[in-house]
């Protein structure tokens, strides 16, 4: 199975340098307060943030050099916004995903997030969480090695989210290194593994339990474990913002 | 299908163009075949060139700026593109000394440049409707404001009237070294920019999905800012600013590959063709006496067009 290497990666004034490994096989959380960083380290390990520095490779590929008709298959990242401009149509939005046709897989896709009624409307037309599964997708369509996804749960109702945790959870198992975004902290006991970041940097690396736990999760989100639920720290500070 | 039928109605339309009016051709023909050959070759052949080139211009540069900034409502015209070139062809010709049609096409595309630029100063990478409307509209009216100024200011007296034809966009009178000037640049730009329409199509979904599938938004927006820079601004040097077809185009296009902005490159660059060929027909063909101003029928019929945009925009919004 491939892993994902990052190599000294950081993004000037928002990640700090980071190594870090995700192994083909793994479900990886990323957790963090409002503005921590999961979205700039979620970009940085894409590729997809100019101001970069620093380098990743999957497997024996590094990223940025692959070019676009070997690319899409080394590493799918979905971003946070779901806006689409244009009147794509769902089939050919999920086709734009893959470096040559493959309409059967397109079709599988359809039937695996459920969008059959949806498959004649165009994307622009969906309401926010409709669009959010075509766009997942789209991200799953060439089956990478690598799948980096921001919130892909956001703006879905609870079954989509528990169905999509249970879809990305599958192409993990399958041999891809997963890792995925989110805000819902009753969710993490499906990953491998809980990343929580925090002004910038990698805080806490560990099983959902060990980092839930943790002084670093406390401080960063300024909460703590009451009973089966959670409550305000009170001891907390003031939340710091890079 | 659809395509096919705009590609045999072009061939149609450019045919006509050549030929008709064809009885005083005829009959030029059979008493004076040399000065028949001259009327043919020197005067409705670059006119004909011309209104197939620069409507393929602004069909597919509309459609790569329209995907560059995410909008159905960019296009040369609109973000100020086609004004800039006019401005710089008028401080090249006549302030700059330039003469030749090829130095001409390269201060065109310096003017086009400059706005495009600034353009994306003021409005951003994914630009919202407000936004790019307002600063075009700003870009197009400085830019309009500076021409009128330098040729009133002009050391020609009559610099006002040489150019108010050129202003108002035409195609008549251009010679083939024009229409070569104009065209080779504005040909290789553009197939510059149909290389990337995979790239346009994959900007669909954002610039970070582009950049994690392979592409380089940040290549790609200078490619398409210098490349339409170039093609317009070198048609626009020797046409005058014509507008409309740049935003028209495009959109019909989109409708014609099911709303893939990069897809609709080509298909907007045989639509555009299509459509100044078709406003050089009414110009030409028009009962009305004397011939109208290009930029008129662009204009007359164009304005309805932008403004069912507008309205079919606006209803999706509060749909």
């Amino acid at each position: 199975m491939t892993s994902l290497l990052a190599s000294g990666t950081a993004i000037p004034g928002r990640l700090e340098p980071t190594d870090l490994q995700l192994k083909g096989g793994t479900f990886t959380a990323v957790i963090g307060p409002n503005g921590g960083g999961k979205t700039s380290l979620l970009r940085a390990l894409a590729g997809v943030e100019p101001a970069m520095c620093g380098q990743v490779w999957v497997g024996e590929e590094e990223l940025r050099e692959a070019s676009p008709a070997r690319r899409p298959y080394l590493m799918s990242f979905l971003p946070a916004a779901r806006d689409v401009p244009w009147s794509i149509g769902v089939c050919d939005a999920i086709a734009l995903g893959l470096p040559r046709p493959e309409p059967e897989r397109v079709d599988e896709l359809i039937t695996l997030l459920e969008l059959e009624p949806l498959a004649s409307r165009s994307v622009d037309r969906l309401s926010t969480g409709e669009r959010a599964r075509v766009l997942l997708a789209r991200a799953l369509a060439p089956r990478p090695r690598t799948l980096l996804l921001d919130e892909p749960c956001s703006n879905l109702d609870p079954y989509w989210a528990h169905r999509i945790l249970e879809i990305l959870s599958t192409a993990a198992s399958d041999g891809a290194a997963v890792c995925i975004s989110l805000h819902d902290l009753s969710l993490l006991d499906a990953f491998d593994r809980v990343l929580l970041v925090d002004n910038g940097a990698i805080r806490e690396d560990g099983h959902a339990q060990e980092v839930l736990g943790s002084s670093s999760f406390s401080e960063a989100f300024r909460i703590e474990r009451h009973g089966t639920g959670w409550r305000i720290n009170p001891s907390a500070g003031r939340q710091s913002s890079r | 299908m659809r395509l096919a039928a705009a590609l045999a109605l072009l061939v149609l339309l450019a045919a006509g163009a050549l030929l008709l009016p064809w009885m005083p051709l005829a009959t030029l023909w059979t008493s004076d075949p040399p000065l028949a050959a001259l009327v043919l070759f020197e005067l409705r052949l670059p006119r004909l060139l011309l209104a197939l080139g620069y409507g393929a211009v602004l069909g597919l540069t509309g459609a790569a700026l329209q995907a560059l900034f995410a909008n159905p409502l960019a296009s040369p015209d609109i973000t100020g593109a086609s004004s800039g070139a006019a401005l710089g062809a008028v401080l090249g010709g006549y302030y700059l000394g330039l003469t030749q049609p090829l130095a001409l096409a390269a201060a065109g595309a310096v003017g086009a440049f400059a706005a495009l630029v600034l353009l994306f100063a003021l409005a951003g990478r994914r630009a919202d409707n407000p936004t790019l409307l307002l600063s075009g509209l700003a870009i197009s009216l400085a830019a309009g404001a500076g021409t009128s100024l330098l040729l009133a200011l002009a050391p020609s007296p009559f610099a006002f009237y040489d150019a108010f034809d050129w202003l108002m966009g035409s195609l008549v009178d251009r010679t083939l070294g024009q229409a070569a000037a104009a065209l080779v640049p504005a040909a290789l730009a553009c197939a510059w920019l149909v290389r990337r329409t995979r790239a346009y199509d994959a900007l669909a979904l954002g610039e970070d999905v582009a950049a994690s599938l392979g592409y380089r938004p940040a290549t790609l927006r200078w490619e398409t800012i210098i490349l339409s820079a170039v093609a317009v601004g070198a048609c626009v040097s020797v046409v005058g600013a014509v507008g409309f077809i740049g935003l028209v185009a495009p959109v019909l296009a989109r409708s014609l590959v099911h709303g893939h902005p990069g897809r609709a490159l080509l298909p907007a660059a045989l639509l555009g063709a299509l459509l100044l060929l078709g406003a050089d027909l009414v110009t030409r063909l028009a009962p009305v006496g004397r011939s109208i101003p290009l930029g008129v029928v662009t204009a007359t019929f164009g304005t309805p067009l932008f403004l069912w945009l507008l309205l079919r925009m606006r209803w999706r919004l509060t749909a």
